[in-house]
């Protein structure tokens, strides 16, 4: 009995817990399917005009915008930051778990440092060296940007995968004929795998949602869906069921890449030997 | 291929794993690296293999010195403790990974893969992975990747101590006939002493880096140089006694603790010109003590019996040693029983206490 009590007892409190996220998560979806609402929550009519967007441009003051064109800024712009994490910390990551170099410890410490630091306060630096280097208001040159924040703890994350190849796998692969390169890209890039979709994702993910950056270097010229769902909250009239259809769209991807991934991702590398498969 | 390590040593910092290895083992030849883990043996077959490079001394290949020899360049097939098979390919891609590194055609990979599969009995598997493998399965896969590249020499890295008991026995006498089939150069590194002496032509024992003996199995059970190696050898191992020499009208004694043995006369003299000091270690092995209740020799006490099944391992005891000795399961004997003990004075060993050397080989 006092067993079923203290059960009863942390799924009501954890219940109680969730109900403002399932408040929020309620609204936003009755936000975006419905034609109106009242008192916050309560649809009037369900419907898919708020995603007109889809097929009609948006009036984004005296232009109209179509969002594809963002869209696909906004994926050029996520998996250029998504494929330079996964190709330097591969690198660096067989690097750092292979190979005996001086101040191999001082530099793995020093990303420690630098993750530690946030990305806020290189932005000033950061929009220099874009100007002098002509990256500013680019794409590819804010992606670079980006990228380099969540690297050194993707460097991290990158031979924690590395690492669990056991020696002997790389040593016969040496014994096989194999130079240093054809060892990382013939062995242990296809060993690691599911490391190399999280990286890719940590790297895709983490730009696809990001907004400072995006805001400061970026806006104006290119738009992405972060920083035109913030011109939508900034004009006269606000249409929270467009705002709530435009995210809904937002979250889209990032889901679809989970669903898909998943498997790979659960996976934890294969190892070479018996057991351990 | 002959080898010939000269004055091999590899230091780890301040670790000598292997300290001034001198071996030479002939083409053909079956040899195995013998020890305690952490003695070197290992390092010995990487350093051979050319994934370590010596910090002193130099190994030929036939006439030739190898040290600055890529690893692929050796004519090398090595087989790994965990086999290190590529989990991403299957079974044929593993095996033919160095064909295809070599850039040889693709017919050819299939006809070698075919031929090397067939040698160990895993034709059946080419398109398997790796974990759809069983142990003994992916250590012959193992076996494949190393021999289809045709290699001069064989390096074997404790290949079966992954293995069940078992299939372990049926593995060693396999590759055993395959290594004499094909008589390819081959080191054998190993910590099971009853592996390394039953697959191997020659034996090298080797502890804390340095070789021990180097010789074949029969001279390492019943002549061995070192109190290491005669205590390393054999199972249940040898009873080790301290013993003092003594002289008396011109004969010699062991005296130890509550036992006393007079030694042949041969043997003294050899005794006499070999020892520095009087501290000796006695040794006989379990099979060489016999036991009767005639009342012959040193009285002892019965402490306890295990059947073996061919024999019984009887552990006796006079006055503060034990000992442990091999009888025929038809000598029907319990444990608190009086027995009397004879040592076979033909098959004794002695050893300098302090350098733990044989005094009786030349």
């Amino acid at each position: 009995m006092k067993k079923v009590l203290g059960k009863w007892t942390i799924y009501i409190s954890l219940s109680l817990i969730a109900i403002p996220f399932l408040v929020m998560y309620i609204a936003f979806f009755m936000q975006a399917f419905s034609k109106g609402i009242t008192l916050g929550v309560i649809p009037q009519k369900f419907g898919f005009s708020n995603f007109s967007f889809l097929w009609n441009p948006i009036p984004w003051g005296l232009e109209r915008t179509s969002i594809w064109g963002i869209f696909l800024n906004t994926v050029l712009f996520a998996s250029i930051s998504g494929f330079v994490v996964t190709i330097v910390c591969t690198l660096a990551g067989y690097a750092l778990s292979r190979l005996e170099f001086r101040g191999k410890v001082f530099f793995l410490s020093l990303q420690l440092m630098l993750h530690a630091i946030t990305g806020q306060i290189l932005l000033i630096a950061i929009f220099f060296l874009l100007f002098y280097t002509k990256l500013l208001y680019k794409i590819p040159g804010v992606a670079l940007a980006r990228a380099s924040l969540e690297i050194p703890l993707g460097i991290w994350m990158a031979k924690g995968f590395f690492d669990t190849v056991p020696w002997d796998v790389e040593r016969a692969a040496i014994m096989d004929g194999c130079t240093r390169f054809q060892v990382w890209y013939m062995i242990f890039l296809p060993i690691i795998k599911p490391g190399i979709g999280a990286l890719f994702i940590w790297g895709f993910l983490f730009a696809w949602h990001d907004f400072i950056y995006v805001y400061t270097l970026l806006s104006g010229t290119v738009p992405l869906l972060s920083t035109m769902l913030q011109g939508l909250l900034a004009t006269e009239v606000v249409d929270y069921g467009v705002i709530a259809a435009l995210s809904f769209f937002y979250m889209l991807p990032p889901l679809i890449l989970f669903v898909f991934l998943q498997k790979v991702l659960m996976k934890a590398p294969i190892m070479g030997g018996k057991g351990i498969a | 291929m002959k080898v010939i390590l000269k004055d091999l040593s590899k230091h780890f910092g301040n670790v000598k794993a292997v300290n001034n290895l001198n071996l030479e083992i002939n083409d053909g030849e079956f040899i195995a690296l013998l020890g305690p883990s952490g003695c070197g043996k290992t390092t010995t077959l990487l350093t051979v293999a050319g994934l370590y490079k010596p910090t002193r001394g130099y190994i030929y290949f036939n006439d030739r010195i190898v040290n600055e020899v890529s690893p692929k360049d050796r004519k090398i097939g090595m087989v790994f403790q965990s086999y290190a098979l590529y989990p991403h390919m299957t079974v044929f891609d593993n095996i033919t990974f160095p064909l295809k590194l070599k850039k040889t055609p693709r017919e050819d990979r299939k006809r070698k893969a075919l031929d090397v599969a067939r040698l160990v009995h895993i034709e059946g598997l080419l398109n398997r992975k790796p974990a759809q493998l069983s142990g003994g399965q992916q250590q012959r896969v193992a076996l494949c990747r190393a021999l289809i590249k045709e290699p001069e020499i064989l390096l074997l890295d404790e290949p079966l101590s992954n293995l069940d008991a078992k299939l372990r026995a049926a593995m060693r006498s396999e590759l055993k006939r395959l290594q004499k089939d094909l008589s390819i150069t081959t080191i054998f590194v190993t910590h099971d002493q009853v592996e390394a002496m039953t697959m191997a032509d020659r034996v090298a024992v080797m502890n804390e880096g340095v070789l021990q003996q180097f010789s074949n199995p029969d001279e390492l059970y019943n002549y061995p140089k070192s109190l290491f190696v005669a205590g390393f050898i054999g199972s249940p191992s040898i009873n080790l006694i301290d013993v003092s020499l003594a002289r008396s009208n011109g004969k010699f004694f062991l005296k130890g603790k509550g036992v006393q043995i007079e030694l042949p006369r041969e043997i003294s003299s050899r005794v006499e010109s070999n020892s520095l000091s009087p501290q000796l270690v006695f040794g006989i092995r379990p099979e060489h003590i016999t036991v009767n209740q005639k009342k012959e020799g040193i009285k002892a006490e019965v402490y306890v019996v295990e059947p073996l099944g061919r024999e019984n391992l009887v552990t006796i005891k006079t006055s503060d040693i034990s000992l442990k000795v091999l009888t025929s399961p038809t000598l029907k004997i319990g444990p608190e029983e009086k027995v009397w003990i004879d040592f076979n004075l033909d098959k004794i060993m002695l050893f300098d206490k302090e350098t733990g050397r044989s005094l009786l080989l030349r």
